[in-house]
């Protein structure tokens, strides 16, 4: 998992990427502007922990990801915010626990973490057509779905192969019998 | 990892992380350097300490990465630093990884593996890395090396913003090595396999070390004189 942090202070921001690398193995992107974390695609991370002050300026990004948003507070200021929230100065081994809870929180609420070993029907029937050469378009014509549902399927594959690129995917149908050699 | 300076023991960096014994190799420095501070043995073979410095830090330091600091050095020095690199992947560290793998070949037979099929793959990571270091040496570089001669003014150089190009030799030897782990079947020499995955993840380490250099330091210089690399235009 990656998780954006967005906090304009820049030790405090490490200091989180630290404990999220030490503890969780989530890697992250550091961000101490509004315009700099908007500018990174923010669509492509999986959760996002904010200082109010940004999440207010780039609410139009986050809110529709209100699940996967943990709000930094640095004191004990009753706060609005429903969401999951991480109490900056509290002692570490409560921060590391509140940690745990988000970091749960969002890798359930993220498809990612409901992925099975096997390789389902329709995805072996989507490998075998990258696997094959097909573009994205002509394996949604032969399979009557939409690309939208290729591309789903192409990453349930990669995350649960571990195999990005279409000639590791080739080899692994090649050495599994979807395709012959 | 605390950061190594000039005044560090070199002995102690290399006792700390054996993976920059290569680094060092590359800068003409050999092991035998007793207990000399960095500064000492750059000095004696005639290095910027600070540039030696800052290259061992940002090698062995996945988290630090001192662009502005990186980006202040002659890029004639990032260029050779690179080039080096690349000379080291093709002359020791592809033939090391053939070496290993013919040999488990050889003694894992074939009947029962996928070994041959996953040693193809590797060929084909293999080609691409030295078409890329080919143009590299050619093309690129020159290119870059004439165009800064020409340049009177003083370079602007913008950091790029957008996202970092997917290294495709970087994607597929992820691949090469998730494909040996997770999916060989059958027998195998085990230590020669073993041998094999640890060259392959030392080669893709460094090469990840060498592509953060070569797209955030010298892939804003070469955009800024319009001539990026055409490697990296091809993806």
């Amino acid at each position: 998992m990656t998780f954006a942090i967005i906090h304009p202070d820049t030790v405090k921001a490490v200091g989180l990427r630290h404990l999220l690398r030490s503890y969780f193995d989530v890697a992250t992107e550091c961000f101490s502007t509004v315009a700099a974390f908007v500018a990174s695609s923010p669509e492509q991370y999986d959760g996002y922990m904010v200082h109010p002050t940004m999440f207010v300026a780039s609410m139009e990004t986050l809110m529709p990801r209100k699940s996967r948003v943990v709000m930094l507070l640095d004191d004990d200021a009753v706060s609005a915010w429903g969401g999951l929230t991480l109490y900056t100065h509290r002692p570490l081994e409560e921060v590391i626990e509140m940690l745990d809870r988000c970091v749960c929180c969002i890798a359930h609420s993220n498809e990612s973490a409901e992925v099975q070993e096997e390789l389902t029907q329709r995805e072996i029937e989507v490998l075998r057509g990258v696997a094959r050469g097909l573009l994205n378009k002509e394996i949604a014509d032969e399979l009557h779905i939409s690309i939208n549902t290729v591309l789903s399927h192409r990453k349930n594959i990669v995350a649960k192969l571990g195999i990005k690129t279409v000639s590791g995917l080739s080899l692994y149908a090649v050495m599994n019998g979807i395709i012959d050699n | 990892m605390a950061l190594l300076h000039p005044d560090s023991r070199l002995c102690d960096a290399i006792l700390r992380d054996t993976s920059l014994i290569p680094v060092i190799a590359r800068f003409g420095v050999s092991l035998g350097m007793g207990e000399k501070s960095i500064a000492t043995v750059c000095k004696e073979h005639n290095l910027d300490a600070d540039f030696f410095v800052t290259i061992l830090n940002t090698y062995s330091d996945e988290e630090y990465f001192p662009e502005k600091h990186l980006q202040s050095f002659c890029i004639e020095s990032i260029i050779d630093y690179l080039t080096k690199t690349n000379a080291y992947y093709s002359r020791f560290q592809l033939p090391n990884i053939e070496r290993h793998f013919m040999r488990l070949l050889e003694l894992s037979g074939s009947e029962s593996n996928n070994l041959g099929r996953v040693y193809n793959f590797f060929v084909t990571v293999r080609n691409e890395l030295m078409m890329r270091i080919d143009s590299d040496h050619k093309q690129w570089f020159p290119l870059l090396q004439s165009r800064l001669k020409d340049c009177t003014e003083p370079l602007t150089i913008e950091p790029i913003t957008s996202l970092q190009p997917t290294d495709a030799v970087e994607e597929k030897l992820n691949d090469l090595l998730s494909l040996i782990v997770k999916h060989l079947t059958g027998g195998y020499d085990i230590n020669l396999c073993h041998a094999v995955i640890f060259a392959l993840t030392s080669l893709l380490n460094d090469i990840r070390q060498h592509n953060r250099i070569r797209n955030r330091i010298l892939r804003p210089v070469a955009i800024s004189l319009q001539c990026d690399s055409p490697v990296i235009s091809q993806l």
